[in-house]
């Protein structure tokens, strides 16, 4: 075991800490005479740092406000297509409308469908008022078995159970890397908060009261299904009301952002790949999100 | 607090020490028990940096070799004082629940 050797077995660490503290380690290897247990131990600590250095963006207080920020938000749209869903429904069976709830009429009979939601729906609720980890068990389970659990639900609809699978992934990734949807609305502040929750409870009382299912006629977007549009209408509402002015605020932006290209296809003229969107998501919410700035303390 | 924390922090306490330094101390610390490998010590080290616990106190060059220095801040002094709290506060509970038991003289 030579100073060679020691070198190379420090490439397992990041650079910036080779930099840092290199040489200073390898001095102290020869001081302590270097062996194998030095040498894993080197290589492990290494690797682990790696790893640590991996994770650290999404465990910055600024991930963890916007995604205690998301926790919150996420039942909420959840909420609206679910009670829209309802709506809907008890409107067909009574012969108001001729057929289902939209995209979702050939698949209204499909109990899996419209039940994996509403458990989804209920487990943030609970999650976020009662117990975290049981909420995050429960979608979870639920997402699991929505991505591999019927085959109805994965290739009869590819974008409508994409949006299916977006928000529940949201609510957990809130739920399980945040401190929560009180640390959210603390974020958010009250006024932001009673704002956001007035436009959002306007915009379902325009659609699901007066029967208006597009309110903002973004049908381009939504097609059949009004999620786009609310989560458009709260996203907005956080933006221009908070959002671009805090680091939170973009990546919750990001965050609510990032389904929306799930569904380039009507923008653009030729079709986009799902793995292009996909990655077109990921790269905004990194450039939104880790270019940002640290939040100053209040 | 993990054991390779509180065993730096014990060593940096009773004034500023180099890497190997550390090493050695934690050793008489533990009894022996516990050996700081390099690894383990200097991501303990830049953790402990990063918090606040301990600063670099001072660099040296003895035998073309540079030495730095480590000493522990006001944060890390009580950031210890209150581990030793808590590690006192559980041994003598378990004191107290073993001399009720009588298994301790």
């Amino acid at each position: 075991m030579n100073g060679t050797w020691n070198r190379r077995l420090l490439l397992a660490y990041p650079k910036h800490h080779r930099d840092e503290y290199g040489e200073e380690m390898l001095d102290v290897l020869t001081e302590c005479g270097g062996g194998p247990r030095e040498s894993a131990d080197l290589v492990v600590s290494g690797l682990r740092m790696r790893l640590d250095g991996l994770g650290a963006p999404w465990t910055t207080p600024e991930w963890r406000d916007a995604l205690a920020v998301v926790s919150l938000v996420a039942p909420l749209l959840m909420t609206i297509p679910a009670v829209w869903f309802v709506d809907s429904g008890v409107r067909h069976l009574t012969g108001e409308m001729t057929t289902g709830p939209g995209y979702l009429s050939g698949l209204f009979g499909v109990a899996p469908v419209w039940g994996v939601g509403a458990l989804a729906l209920a487990a943030a609720w609970w999650g976020g008022i009662f117990g975290r980890r049981f909420g995050i068990a429960v979608i979870l389970a639920l997402c699991v078995f929505m991505y591999v659990g019927s085959d109805r639900l994965t290739t009869s609809d590819a974008k409508a159970i994409t949006l299916g699978l977006v928000v529940p992934v949201l609510a957990l990734a809130g739920l399980a890397f945040s401190d929560g949807p009180r640390r959210g609305a603390q974020v958010l502040g009250r006024p932001v908060a009673i704002a956001m929750a007035t436009v959002a409870g306007l915009s379902f009382a325009a659609q699901g009261l007066a029967g208006l299912q597009h309110p903002l006629h973004l049908q381009v977007i939504s097609g059949e299904m009004p999620y786009y549009e609310e989560a458009l209408v709260i996203t907005m509402a956080v933006l221009v009301l908070n959002g671009f002015r805090t680091a939170y605020g973009r990546r919750v932006a990001a965050l609510l952002v990032t389904p929306l290209l799930f569904d380039l296809a009507p923008w653009t003229p030729v079709p986009v790949p799902r793995m292009a969107a996909v990655t077109l998501g990921f790269a905004l919410v990194l450039a939104l999100g880790v270019r940002s700035r640290r939040r100053p303390a209040r | 607090m993990q054991e390779p924390t509180f065993l730096i922090l014990t060593a940096l306490a009773a004034g500023p020490q180099h890497g190997y330094g550390i090493i050695t101390d934690a050793g008489e610390i533990s009894e022996g028990r516990v050996r700081l490998r390099t690894g383990t010590l200097y991501t303990a080290l830049d953790r402990l940096r990063g918090e606040g616990l301990i600063e670099v106190d001072r660099e040296e060059v003895v035998d073309t070799r540079m030495r730095r220095y480590y000493r522990i801040t006001a944060a890390g002094a009580d950031a210890l004082a209150a581990e030793v709290q808590r590690m006192r506060r559980g041994a003598e509970t378990a004191a107290l629940r073993l001399g009720a038991a009588g298994g301790l003289a």
